[in-house]
């Protein structure tokens, strides 16, 4: 009987392990990992325009992907053309959110410092700025960024 | 002896079953990786919808307004990034005289998201401060259930 008793105590403190085991796994930054995901999506998008990588930009690109600025809306096609035009060269992102409004969909807000020119004007500042993220096949796409200028 | 056991399988069942109960919620959904097999809402919904958003907001209407957003909204804007709330409170400062939509277009990356870009002309104040004139706009719809709600959007000036 006392090995029986044991056994179930053994099992409890299994299952309780089990059960810290379940919740979100978080990162050092005590960020969720399933926010953290879309985090390190968004600056890897990033980090390819920065370094004109057009193929590693445009595989992050949903086919019907939208952009909005203060020139308007652009396309997967245009955005890749004019990160030829860009030259961002630093840049970093502060108070960044993420919030899932329904499974497969990631909204990131956050606020952008850059040092950047386009077409030869200078367009560096301070940024507010949005994506939206969507789970196609497995994998995020992003069909939706918004940048614009802080007042 | 035996109470003790019956007990502590009792306690075991319960663990077990809040452990279960312990898993992200949104990570157990499963993710609307493939376009389903739900029918694609048509662009006129999502149009009608875009344009109850702003009939509500222009006429103050709270509950109509807040019910056609989702609680993890936001929006986006060269004076902020604006939670739900923020942005009840900014209707409150609001006078929106009038505003007209154009070039309105609607895409579906799947049949649970719409995203609805289009141009306004508007007149009226915030704060007190004339924020009259043309903006590219954007919102993000998501269908909860059987209602889409709005999950972003935003507003920038035009050049």
């Amino acid at each position: 009987m006392k090995i029986q008793f044991l056994c179930l105590w053994m099992a409890i403190v299994a299952s309780v392990a089990m059960c810290f085991g379940q919740t979100s796994s978080t990162t050092p930054g005590n960020v969720p990992a399933n926010e953290q995901a879309i985090i390190d999506l968004e600056k890897a998008v990033t980090e390819a325009y920065k370094n004109k990588k057009a193929d590693v930009f445009r595989k992050y690109l949903a086919k019907n992907y939208v952009g909005i600025n203060a020139d308007g809306t652009t396309k997967r096609t245009s955005e890749a053309t004019e990160m030829q035009n860009t030259d961002l060269r630093n840049y970093s992102f502060t108070d960044m959110k993420v919030v899932f409004p329904k499974a497969g969909v990631a909204v990131v807000t956050y606020k952008a410092r850059v040092d950047s020119s386009a077409a030869g004007q200078d367009t560096s500042g301070a940024y507010n700025a949005a994506s939206v993220w969507t789970k196609r096949w497995g994998n995020w796409v992003l069909i939706s960024h918004a940048f614009i200028k802080s007042q | 002896m035996y109470r003790q056991l019956s007990l502590l399988c009792v306690v075991l069942i319960a663990t077990n079953t809040m452990c279960l109960a312990q898993t992200d919620s949104e990570l157990s959904e499963e993710p609307s990786a493939a376009p389903s097999a739900a029918p694609v809402a048509d662009a006129g919904t999502i149009t009608d919808l875009e344009e109850s958003v702003w009939k509500a907001y222009k006429n103050k209407q709270l509950r109509s307004f807040q019910g056609l957003l989702y609680k993890t909204y936001y929006g986006v804007y060269a004076d902020g990034i604006k939670t739900l709330d923020m942005e009840v409170a900014d209707m409150d400062k609001t006078n929106l005289d009038n505003y007209t939509l154009t070039d309105v277009q609607v895409k579906f990356p799947n049949a649970n998201i719409a995203v609805i870009t289009y141009k306004t002309s508007q007149g009226g104040t915030f704060d007190g401060k004339d924020v009259s004139g043309d903006y590219y706009n954007e919102s993000v719809w998501v269908k909860k259930g059987d209602r889409w709600l709005n999950t972003f959007h935003t507003a920038i000036k035009a050049k």
